[in-house]
């Protein structure tokens, strides 16, 4: 049980450097990086202490970013209700698997989304070298 | 088999007291306990003490068993991976051996022959497992991977993702696809070089190649001007640097050839290589530099806001781009006019003028409808924003392999999703690999990475963080090039250039063999690539 702990911890934070240190890579300049960032550094707060702070912070965060997505996105699309039912089920899974997913308007997270997709693949052939050397 | 000893042990010596034996109650009982008596006497002189231990060493075997075939059946239904239960299952193999030999002498001094010889036949076959010291058959499943060629570094056949195939000795599979297909370019010279040295030797060349194989990765960008994707990778202070390098005159030429060459992005940028020429890339390339017009003149836009606009200051491009393709703007489609128009409104909440005055020096205004369409407000701008999905849509179709044959934005959607998805498997994959790979972690590892490190990205300098494999696995060493003080990390970091990286890299190495990290003499194996310039 415990190697197993320790093998399942020790992936888990392996995983965890991996996507910080892709969200860091790209910096301030995404919004999916920005997002990522905050979750994790919000995420490691709420491992350590503080646990309901943490979560405070996140939930006040999230509502902000979502204020601020319907805010803009009621400015913009006042006619557009294009096929909703359509592409809605798929947009959605999308706006889940990015990170910020939530509060961005459809043409940011297709772009996003695009970004993200290049640093993914970026980051899995680089943790495949690394990968590579050991046996 | 256990079962079957447990239950006759216990129809043997049911509840008889200590010392009395062979009492007749039962035929079977009796003939058995005259028979077991004399083995008692022979043996322990007890009558319940063999019996007994029989008994509760069956049920220990019984449940370890019950327990390997439990913690197999959470790997069946996926609540544990491979890694978790193959440790589990290890855990107990040696304790279950114990026990079985145990099972065996007991039946021995017993007198249980018939039980004795099954017994002695199972600890037979065991023994194999154990006898020769022969490690590797202590575990459940192996699992070895082959990843072939992680990169194609040939700037006509866009992206390849790795190729990984697992083969296991086990029936059990992951349930994660390891299988991604792709076609794999050779490697260069070094490829073949990183499986052939000896680890122990020969760390410097290893650690060498592994430079040489990360710096392949991160090429030196040969950003070009026209095609869409590279412009989305383009932030103001990249382009003004450009500027400055001696590339611009390249840049320029390019930009004025207006032809389509695949270029390399940073890796901080998500470098990967784009298919060449196609239509729809031009087109967005044209779109996308009008759009760098605009917003080239709202620059002055904070650029730590996003919410609120599109990628707009980040789509920004030298001051070269507008004039070489002014010309071509005269004749494009209006409808564009109107994006950009609503591109300026979103990031710079300026008024829309609907004068059709000068077009092009004028970063907002503009609405000039098509021919038979309407040309009202709320119709042109739902016109524009679809358009511009769509443009994006095309630009995800090309970066998601195999995704250029679907037509319909449903099925776009989902294989982008599974795309994702897909990716992400593969890195909590490797991490699981690299996981098992390492010896153990450093309890400081996490804070490493998660700690908010604002200077970090505001710095334009690169910093590399280096996994050095070890040379033994005795010596433990910790090597970390940050530029932060931290306090695993009194080394100096490195600014990334080709010749002074591999110096430093070498000589580090050797100045550094023996170094033990303060907290403990664990080995952090971690790679953190960052960006070269501000890109």
């Amino acid at each position: 049980m415990r190697a197993q702990d320790k093998i399942g911890r020790h992936s888990q934070r392996i995983k965890l450097a991996a996507y910080s240190s892709m969200a860091r890579a790209v910096g301030q300049r995404r919004a999916w990086s920005r997002a990522l960032m905050l979750k994790l550094k919000l995420s490691d707060k709420r491992k350590n202490r503080y646990r309901w702070l943490a979560a405070r912070k996140m939930k006040q965060q999230k509502t902000l970013r979502r204020g601020c997505g319907r805010i803009l996105a009621t400015k913009r699309n006042r006619s557009e209700k294009g096929s909703p039912s359509r592409s809605c089920s798929g947009v959605d899974e999308l706006r889940r698997l990015v990170p910020g997913g939530e509060a961005m308007d459809l043409g940011v997270l297709l772009e996003e989304t695009a970004h993200f997709v290049r640093c993914l693949e970026t980051q899995v052939r680089v943790m495949s070298i690394i990968a590579d050397c050991f046996p | 088999m256990t079962n079957t000893c447990k239950a006759d042990d216990f129809n043997l010596y049911p509840r008889e007291p200590r010392g009395i034996f062979g009492s007749d109650s039962e035929p079977d009982v009796g003939r058995r306990g005259r028979f077991g008596s004399g083995g008692f006497r022979a043996g322990c002189g007890d009558g319940f003490g063999s019996g007994y231990s029989c008994l509760v060493t069956n049920i220990l075997l019984f449940a370890s068993t019950f327990y390997q075939v439990l913690t197999l059946s959470y790997l069946k239904a996926d609540y544990i991976n491979t890694y978790e239960a193959a440790s589990l299952i290890n855990r107990w193999i040696i304790p279950d051996f114990v026990l079985l030999a145990a099972l065996t002498l007991l039946l021995l001094v017993s007198g249980h022959w018939f039980m004795f010889l099954i017994s002695v036949t199972i600890t037979c076959y065991q023994m194999p497992d154990f006898w020769p010291p022969n490690r590797l058959q202590f575990q459940v499943w192996r699992i070895r991977h082959q990843i072939i060629s992680p990169v194609s570094w040939d700037l006509g056949s866009g992206v390849h993702p790795i190729k990984v195939t697992a083969q296991t000795s086990s029936p059990e599979t992951l349930s994660n696809p390891q299988r991604v297909a792709t076609e794999s370019n050779p490697r260069g010279p070094d490829g073949a070089d990183m499986e052939a040295p000896a680890r122990s030797n020969e760390i410097a060349l290893e650690s060498f190649q592994f430079h040489d194989e990360i710096h392949r990765l991160i090429a030196p960008p040969t950003v070009n001007a026209s095609t869409f994707t590279a412009l989305l990778e383009l932030s103001h202070s990249r382009a003004v640097e450009l500027l400055h390098l001696p590339e611009p005159s390249n840049y320029s030429a390019a930009a004025s050839n207006g032809s389509l060459q695949p270029y390399f992005q940073h890796l901080g940028a998500g470098g990967t290589c784009f298919p060449t020429n196609s239509t729809p890339v031009e087109r967005a390339s044209v779109f996308s530099v009008e759009t760098d017009a605009i917003s080239h003149k709202v620059k002055d836009e904070p650029l730590a806001e996003t919410t609120e606009s599109d990628s707009n200051h980040i789509i920004s491009s030298s001051q070269s781009l507008p004039s070489d393709f002014h010309a071509e703007d005269k004749g494009q489609r209006p409808g564009k006019r109107k994006d950009r128009e609503k591109k300026a409104k979103g990031s710079g909440k300026r008024t829309k003028n609907e004068s059709s005055g000068d077009a092009d020096e004028l970063p907002y205004v503009h609405v000039r409808a098509r021919r038979g369409q309407a040309t009202d407000k709320h119709s042109l701008a739902e016109r524009a924003r679809r358009e511009k999905i769509n443009a994006r849509m095309k630009l995800l179709q090309e970066l998601v392999p195999g995704c250029n044959k679907i037509s319909g934005t449903a099925l776009v959607l989902d294989e982008i999703i599974n795309h994702v998805q897909t990716l992400q498997h593969q890195v909590e994959l490797l991490s699981m690999q690299l996981a098992a790979a390492t010896p153990r972690i450093d309890s400081n590892f996490h804070s490493i990475f998660t700690t908010e490190r604002s200077s970090l990205e505001d710095q334009n300098f690169s910093n590399m963080v280096f996994p050095l494999p070890w040379s033994d696995p005795q010596s433990n060493v910790l090597r970390q090039y940050q530029p932060q003080p931290c306090h695993l990390n009194p080394l100096q970091h490195t600014v990334w250039g080709r010749e002074e990286f591999k110096h430093h890299l070498i000589t580090s190495e050797n100045s550094h063999l023996s170094y033990d990290s303060p907290t403990n003499s664990a080995a952090v194996h971690s790679i953190a690539i960052l960006k070269r310039t501000e890109s």
